[in-house]
């Protein structure tokens, strides 16, 4: 019973979302705020229990002795917190600094070593038939190095290249990279539709079926 | 009207790049720096005390000034310490967000990026000088919309305009982001004012932003720094979007007006009430044609075979980096995989990069777990949500290899393969370079199919393999289960997928003859 | 004297959180490309240490949310009403959540309340994309055309009907996303890794300090 109770308040939930497509309404609104509320409060819940709790509460509360390092990431995680108030948010510039020089340092790591380097080795492709395997993967070899290189001049040239010699070969290359964005773009407009249309098919799947019963499982 | 300084061409006044020759124009107002505050004249392009880059370094010079939101799912969705700066090399796209984490104004007031937050969570009457200032901790302008929220902030200045309100209360922001009204009869010129203007895609309105996707910094220095959940930013800030329209009014409205937003509203709702059908009238007959049709691509089938090949009792890394916003796709997806896993024996460790995925993970697992026996503890292990930044893949690498989070990984040879469900493009971006790139790990990764065009480039890598397989939305979820032979929800939905595509491009094709019918209407009629 | 004091506690200020970054920096980027026992261990602690701050952050952040409706309850700001609701809310699911998220409790509201409401109002986005595609794909310039064909040949491509006409559109659909919008999406990656890395040097470097700070944001 409480199963209905519960398919129920979803549905209900569901419909105030929907109600939007009418026009903005109380409902919709009073919707959203669940919405953030709950997520906000959920979020909070995990972090807590899935990061802090774990990690640092944790082996503190264990061996405080032997796991004193972790007083370090304690303290520059309360130092943070100081950073809600105007006056006391100095106090947090060191934990930032820390997570900026971390993630900075990870950034440029994982940016040459996940990116950058094996997408530029991607480049460099065969356009013989024989090692690409086939006339056809040759030439689409071709077109997708030129097709970077094109791109990435599209970008350098309309960053304000100022006008002298070679800006005609950029020109030409920002060229190509334009119309290769243009269908790129189409594809990611395609491809978005494709979602959301498939995001709209599970609520309908479940208005129908588990809301409904029209529809079997 | 703008004069380019280059080459004369003249050019709208809120331009940010001349149209012809694609020179920057320098702001048309004054602009205050986001990195350090100083105010700076109109028509300059680098803050006159600390060189910051005050226009973006042109990777769409889209002119629609837009919401300077955070972009959603494409990018890096944490209030950013870092400001645009004027990098001088190649190809800049990391326009990192302006919010400067500054020590203190000294007075009460909150820091910049907590005001950030706190403007976002505002709803109510628009601010006229949204958009067009930028206060301290506001982003610039051209920090570009998500362009998962635009639609709703076109369909807010459409509901705005439809109520009567009158245009100047609308944010200019809002406004630009308008389709274009209806062709009316008497429009000769079809102002380019709706829409893209420049860039790629000019004249072309019902884009949906996508442009600004080229525009939005990628997670160009590490956003952790004291970010706020950036779930939760999202949430306020997505349910700010949709809020934040100007008060109603008791405008009163002439008749013919009236009948005109009416005749709006219905071609609206029977936008609305086709698409539904398209979805709902398949469920309903209950139509199998998809799934007897169903054809497979060489992505998903690539990524069947490596976990075909896999031998029993491989250890397999399971990220799932989604929330309930894309669960429609990616849970038929993470339920075939899972399957699949199961079936050939392998031992599944997983996480979640999401705070919602912990939850969704489980859902998953509980469901399909019993089909094989599978026990939590033995057949699998669940190790929780980490959080979504650079550090958070890395540390459950790093804590799986040294500091033994799990008995069945001692060595990076003993992960077999990860397999990750990625929600949006970052979250597939940070298992890559994180984990995969510097420690080789095999890697397959289903995605949302707003996240495909940016996952493509690394399954196409020939030279270096980085992803050995690639699944796409719920399509994607269809073909495994094809290639399984496991009919599921997924390969049932796609006839209600496949129609809604069509009545998609009959709604193009019909508005575009409505457009040009109207047109040429128009023209025999004078 | 007091004022040498202070300008040394002002400089201090100001240097050591750059200091930091810097040092800490250059240690986890050997830490990342560099097998030595002892680096690597102390990266890894930093790394450890990194997840949590994040999630301090993380929470405040979230708190923070929180807060701002609370002021507009207490103010009685436009729209308050709705706050107590969110607030509410989040109470509950803290409350509920004392002793872990995989409380029924919690687990219940998050199933029936925050992911039907999610994805619903994502599942919104597709009403939108349908009033948009009839409103605003006008084909009016060439670059339009481009732009809306590829849309169309891949929405037809990807669905099973697609085949109807063919194993043209399908393989024209394979083509366009592996060739063409590959090498464009290519293009943008290489070039936000570059700038990426240039960014996080400066960083490190120190010529950048969006963690306050001279050179950074004021004071």
């Amino acid at each position: 019973m409480s199963e209905v109770f519960a398919v129920w308040i979803a549905a209900i939930l569901t419909l105030m979302v929907y109600s939007y497509l009418l026009a903005d309404n109380p409902l919709y609104r009073l919707a959203q705020h669940l919405f953030v509320g709950s997520s906000v409060g959920y979020a909070v819940v995990v972090v807590v229990h899935h990061v802090l709790r774990p990690r640092l509460i944790g082996p503190l509360l264990d061996d405080a002795t032997a796991n004193w390092p972790y007083f370090l990431p304690l303290l520059l995680g309360l130092l943070l917190l100081m950073k809600a108030r105007g006056s006391t948010a100095w106090v947090g510039n060191s934990s930032v600094a820390f997570l900026f020089g971390v993630g900075a340092a990870l950034a440029i790591g994982g940016a040459l070593v996940g990116s950058f380097l094996p997408q530029i080795q991607a480049s460099w492709v065969s356009v013989s038939p024989e090692t690409a395997g086939g006339a056809g993967a040759a030439v689409n070899n071709i077109l997708l190095t030129v097709g970077t290189i094109g791109t990435l001049s599209y970008f350098y040239f309309t960053m304000g290249v100022r006008k002298g010699p070679g800006t005609g070969f950029l020109r030409f290359g920002s060229t190509i990279g334009r119309w290769v964005l243009l269908i790129t773009l189409g594809a990611i407009y395609g491809n978005r539709v494709m979602a959301y249309v498939s995001l709209l098919i599970e609520r309908v799947y479940f208005l129908l079926g588990d809301w409904m019963g029209l529809v079997g499982q | 009207m703008m004069e380019c300084p280059e080459c004369g061409a003249a050019n709208k006044p809120d331009s940010r790049f001349c149209g012809e020759c694609g020179q920057p124009l320098g702001t048309p107002k004054g602009m205050t720096c986001p990195m350090c505050d100083t105010s700076n004249p109109p028509g300059i392009t680098v803050c006159r005390l600390c060189g910051a880059r005050l226009i973006p370094p042109g990777v769409s010079p889209s002119e629609v000034p837009l919401e300077p939101l955070k972009p959603g799912e494409e990018a890096a969705t944490e209030a950013e310490g870092e400001g645009v700066e004027a990098v001088g090399d190649l190809a800049e796209d990391e326009i990192a967000e302006g919010v400067g984490v500054a020590e203190g104004p000294g007075e009460e007031t909150p820091p910049p990026w907590l005001k950030k937050l706190e403007e976002l969570a505002v709803e109510g009457g628009a601010e006229p000088e949204e958009g067009e200032d930028i206060e301290r901790g506001e982003l610039p302008e051209w920090l570009e919309v998500p362009p998962d929220f635009d639609e709703m902030l076109s369909e807010a200045a459409r509901a705005a305009d439809e109520e009567g309100v009158a245009p100047a209360e609308i944010p200019t922001w809002l406004e630009a982001l308008r389709p274009e009204e209806e062709a009316g009869v008497e429009e000769p010129a079809e102002a380019e004012a709706s829409g893209e203007v420049t860039g790629l895609l000019k004249g072309i309105s019902g884009t949906l932003g996508i442009e600004p996707i080229l525009a939005i910094p990628r997670r160009a220095v590490p956003l952790e720094a004291v970010s706020p959940a950036s779930a939760a930013y999202e949430r306020a800030e997505l349910f700010s979007a949709v809020v934040r329209e100007p008060a109603r009014r008791g405008v009163t409205l002439t008749e013919r007006r009236r009948t005109e937003k009416l005749a709006v509203s219905m071609v609206r709702w029977m936008t609305y009430l086709i698409l539904a059908a398209a979805v709902v009238v398949p469920i309903l007959l209950g139509s199998t044609w998809s799934e007897r049709n169903m054809t497979v691509g060489g992505s998903a089938t690539a990524m069947y075979q490596a976990i075909e090949q896999l031998p029993p009792g491989a250890v397999v890394l399971v990220s799932q980096d989604y929330d309930p916003g894309v669960a429609g796709e990616m849970l038929p997806q993470a339920r075939a995989v899972l399957h699949h896993l199961m079936e050939r024996g392998a031992r599944v460790i997983n996480v979640s990069l999401t705070p919602e995925g912990a939850r969704l993970s489980m859902r998953v697992l509980d469901a399909v777990a019993d089909d094989y026996g599978y026990v939590e503890g033995e057949g699998y292990q669940v190790l929780g949500y980490v959080v979504g930044v650079e550090a958070g893949p890395r540390s459950v690498v790093e804590g799986l290899l040294t500091a033994g989070w799990s008995d069945l990984v001692g060595d990076v040879e003993d992960i077999a393969l990860i397999v990750e469900f990625a929600g949006a493009p970052e979250y597939l971006r940070l298992w890559l370079e994180q984990v995969q790139g510097p420690y080789g790990i095999p890697m397959v990764a289903g995605v949302s199919a707003t996240a495909d065009p940016f996952a493509r480039p690394y399954y196409r890598n020939e030279a270096n393999r980085q992803l050995l397989g690639l699944m796409t939305g719920l399509v994607g979820a269809a073909e495994y289960e094809q290639l399984s032979g496991e009919s599921g929800p997924a390969l049932a939905s796609m006839d209600s997928q496949s129609v809604a595509h069509i009545v998609i491009i009959l709604l193009i094709l019909a508005g575009n003859v409505a457009y040009f019918g109207g047109r040429l209407t128009g023209r025999l009629t004078r | 004297m007091r004022r040498l004091g202070r300008a040394v506690a002002v400089g201090v200020r100001r240097s050591l959180p750059m200091a930091m970054a810097m040092a800490i920096g250059a240690l986890m980027l050997i830490d990342f490309f560099f097998d030595e026992r002892h680096i690597n261990a102390l990266g890894g602690f930093f790394l450890e240490s990194a997840v949590i701050v994040v999630a301090f952050a993380l929470l405040l952040g979230l708190l923070n949310v929180l807060v701002v409706h609370l002021r507009r309850i207490i103010k009685r700001e436009g729209g308050w009403f709705y706050s107590i609701a969110l607030l509410a809310m989040a109470l509950m699911v803290m409350v509920a959540g004392i002793p872990g998220p995989d409380n029924s409790a919690v687990v219940w509201i998050f199933d029936y309340i925050q992911f039907p409401l999610q994805a619903a109002t994502f599942s919104l986005l597709a009403f939108f994309v349908a009033t948009a595609a009839y409103r605003g794909l006008r084909l009016r310039s060439l670059e339009a055309v481009a732009f809306v064909l590829t849309a169309v040949v891949v929405l037809i491509g990807q669905v099973p009907v697609g085949r109807v006409l063919g194993d043209v559109v399908p393989a024209l659909k394979d083509w366009i996303l592996n060739v063409p919008s590959t090498a464009g999406v290519r293009g943008i990656i290489i070039g936000v890794a570059l700038g990426t890395i240039a960014t996080g040097v400066r960083v490190l470097m120190g010529f950048d300090r969006p963690y306050g700070g001279e050179g950074g944001s004021t004071q």
